[in-house]
């Protein structure tokens, strides 16, 4: 009995190690964020919290004046949401600290000077830990070379060229985490294989991205839907104004749908002009979702039956996407000042593609930029709308397409009631889209 | 004499200041002197046409695009293309383009001049849109091999290289001014200096004005389309926004207002003025060119010849304060 006595103590203590072993192990996942664990309520990316100190800096490289300077707000708020969110959950564990994220704005302009100016500021006066971007893939392919001199990871979200990451361009610090033109153009074909619309006509911008794009669809369309008619294949300049002589080809060529690259405000201006020309064509692409369009839009026709492409859209049916809808919808159903009441394609895409970066600096636990590599090569991350992979040879994170037309009245408008996506979402599975890795590449 | 070695003291401490930047300053800020260089040579080139022979250019860019150009496409298309050989061709593209044009520009001076050389500069940029597989369009040229300098008994000097492209870049800007400075005084500059004032009496006097402004504008081209070439090695790319914008041939003549037309040193003090405020205004890009005109006001209407003017009148003040500080001393010493 005594000798039970002595072993009390020796018990206690024993309980006591096993108890701190656990508590340990359960803060360990404490450590590590969780995406939309915030109170979003309290997010306004007009209001950036201050954050200075140990941080990990990241450059933000897109327009913020010029033409294209809501594509630069419209990124500023994708990230804030993203950091807000890190922030608020103390951060990220990395070398041994937690650190808070600071976003650095870096404006580009859309004007490839600007933006190797801006970037210059970004990494070697506001030195960066890694940089983000970018609206246009002639300023991309910038921060391509930008990041392999000053050995900086770029994460490419927003620029779609396939010229972008092959052999001659490519370099092991970027990571292109959106889609390409052959990715897009594929998923569109595919899907156009499915309809009767059988004539088209290309019309996109004269910059690599829309040469890119038209080539691209060409290619897909000859692929997916051999009986398919190109009526007409025009490249127009950047910022265009007045788009009327060219839909004045395109009425008189008889086309059933335009395929258009074009992005704000060349999209938003194509979609007055056509309104305003009482014209009923529709357009696909990537971009003729945009709610802001829409709202401007006079003729209740114009946009109907417009078809979208993306690596996102708020109609795909997954848990985690619900979910997301549900907290974004909440945060943004009453903002008159935000006409984007739900994760549109690129919004929701974009968010979801800025955790899955920090999720890989977390799991590196360090910002070192041979590890941060290392851990994204080949790595599988489950975002909103299904599983995204990095693929090594390339850096081209590959994933599943969606298509959505668009139609009236469509539950995923702002009022309920308006033009918006239709109920469901068309997932195209990624082993259809994706090409092998570029020749050159392994 | 006390003057002149005051003169080459100042000379001396400019010289040690540019070549101590490098260790002074960051890469960034370097970066920064090095684009002034360029953009003060550009202004340079300006001066001579309008300072000197009274030609006001609104499309100068052109000359300076066509170096870019020049040289980026040597680089591009032509494996093993030397660094001097590839600025020399930027250099006579820029020429060749005001060979081709002077036939019309020489025969027309003040506003004309001007709104031909900024349609021209105009068409340039349609051309180089239309020509987009050759120049890139939208797009540009960029990530073209930057070749290395080669110096005959010093070997092979990296010029990928901040620092070293730092100093290559500065002893450009220094040569060429002092050939264009050289230039002006020649004859040939008083022939220039007398287009400016009364072309007719130059006719007159025996000399042919329009094959005279076809020359200078050559040399102004040539001048510029070096800036241009330099300019597209140290971005290792042109696009047609930076070399062919709206605002290209216009901030060479602000640099030369600000700074103060007719000197040489003037465009350099502009251009250094133009970058700290573009600098400073860096996080405002949209209302730096509201700050641009508010300076270019204040300039022509307080002091029309420029900043550089500022500092004589302070200087020339400083001397007649100074000299009558010092007679009031003899006088006190005279008297006691």
């Amino acid at each position: 009995m005594k000798s039970i006595r002595a072993l009390f103590p020796s018990v206690i203590y024993f309980c006591l190690l096993c108890l701190y072993i656990i508590s340990g192990l359960d803060t360990e996942p404490a450590i590590a964020f969780t995406p939309l664990k915030a109170d979003f309520s309290t997010y306004d990316p007009n209001k950036p919290e201050i954050i200075s100190g140990d941080t990990i800096k990241v450059g933000l490289l897109e327009p913020f004046s010029g033409q294209s300077a809501a594509a630069g707000e419209i990124s500023n708020w994708l990230l804030g949401w993203v950091v807000h969110d890190i922030n608020s959950q103390g951060g990220i564990m990395v070398d041994g600290k937690m650190k808070m994220i600071q976003v650095i704005k870096g404006d580009t302009a859309t004007q490839p000077v600007v933006a190797k100016r801006a970037l210059q500021r970004l990494i070697l006066k506001d030195k960066v830990d890694l940089f983000v971007g970018t609206a246009g893939s002639h300023i991309a392919i910038i921060g391509n070379q930008m990041a392999e001199k000053y050995q900086k990871i770029f994460m490419n979200y927003s620029a779609y060229s396939v010229h972008l990451m092959n052999a001659q361009n490519f370099n092991r610090y970027t990571f292109r985490t959106c889609s390409t033109t052959d990715i897009n153009a594929k998923a569109l074909a595919y899907y156009f294989s499915k309809t009767p619309i059988r004539k088209f006509y290309i019309l996109c911008q004269d910059y690599s991205y829309g040469q890119d794009f038209g080539a691209s669809i060409k290619k897909a369309l000859e692929e997916f839907v051999p009986d398919a008619e190109i009526v007409g294949e025009v490249y127009h300049p950047l910022w265009l104004k007045d788009f009327a002589p060219y839909l004045s080809k395109v009425q008189a060529s008889g086309a059933e749908m335009i395929i258009s690259s074009d992005w704000p405000p060349d999209s938003w201006n194509l979609m007055l002009a056509i309104d305003q020309m009482g014209m009923n064509i529709p357009v696909s692409g990537q971009f003729f979702d945009d709610p802001r369009m829409s709202q401007n839009l006079k003729n209740k026709k114009a946009g109907l039956g417009n078809t979208v492409v993306n690596f996102h859209l708020c109609n795909v049916e997954t848990e985690l996407n619900s979910r997301f809808n549900k907290i974004f919808h909440d945060r943004y159903k009453d903002n008159e000042k935000v006409q984007i009441a739900w994760p549109s394609g690129v919004v929701g895409g974009v968010i979801g593609h800025f955790y899955w970066l920090f999720d890989v600096i977390q799991r590196a636990g360090t910002m070192n930029t041979e590890k941060i590599i290392s851990t994204w090569e080949g790595d599988t991350y489950e975002s909103f709308s299904g599983k995204l992979t990095m693929r090594k040879c390339d850096h081209q994170a590959v994933m599943d397409m969606f298509v959505s037309p668009l139609v009236s009245p469509s539950k995923w408008s702002k009022t309920g009631d308006g033009l918006g996506y239709q109920d469901h979402g068309i997932r195209i599975p990624s082993d259809i889209v994706i090409s092998p890795c570029p020749e050159g590449l392994k | 004499m006390k003057n002149s070695f005051r003169k080459w003291l100042l000379w001396a401490a400019i010289l040690a200041g540019l070549y101590t930047a490098p260790v002074l300053f960051g890469v960034f800020e370097l970066n920064l002197l090095l684009g002034a260089s360029i953009f003060a040579l550009f202004s340079l080139s300006l001066n001579l046409l309008l300072s000197f022979t009274g030609l006001l250019s609104f499309g100068h860019a052109m000359f300076f695009a066509s170096g870019a150009y020049g040289t980026a496409l040597v680089l591009t298309r032509l494996d093993g293309c030397s660094l001097l050989s590839a600025i020399f061709v930027g250099a006579a593209s820029a020429v060749l383009v005001a060979l081709v044009l002077s036939p019309l520009l020489v025969r027309v001076g003040g506003h004309t001049f001007a709104m031909l050389t900024m349609a021209f500069s105009q068409i340039m940029y349609a051309t180089v849109m239309k020509f987009s597989h050759l120049t890139g369009g939208n797009d540009g040229m960029s990530g073209f091999p930057i070749p290395p300098l080669v110096i005959p008994a010093v070997g092979l000097i990296d010029m990928s290289l901040e620092r070293n492209f730092y100093y290559f870049s500065i002893s450009i800007l220094g040569l060429s001014a002092w050939v264009m400075w050289f230039f002006t005084r020649t004859p040939f500059g008083s022939i220039m200096v007398s287009i400016r004032d009364n072309p007719d009496r130059v006719t007159y006097l025996g000399f042919n004005v329009p094959l005279s402004k076809a020359i200078i504008l050559g040399v102004s081209a040539g001048f510029a389309g070096v800036a241009g070439s330099v300019y597209a090695l140290f971005q290792n790319m042109v696009s047609v926004d930076g070399v062919l914008g709206p605002l290209s041939s216009f901030t060479p003549l602000i640099n030369c207002f600000i700074g103060g037309l007719g000197t040489f040193i003037g465009p350099v003090f502009g251009t250094g003025i133009g970058t700290i405020l573009l600098e400073l205004m860096s996080a405002h890009p949209e209302q730096a060119q509201l700050v641009f005109s508010l300076v270019l006001i204040s300039v022509v209407l307080f002091l029309p010849g420029g900043a550089i003017m500022l500092y004589w009148k302070i200087t020339s003040r400083w001397i007649v304060l100074r000299n009558k500080f010092q007679t009031a001393i003899l006088k006190g010493n005279h008297e006691s």
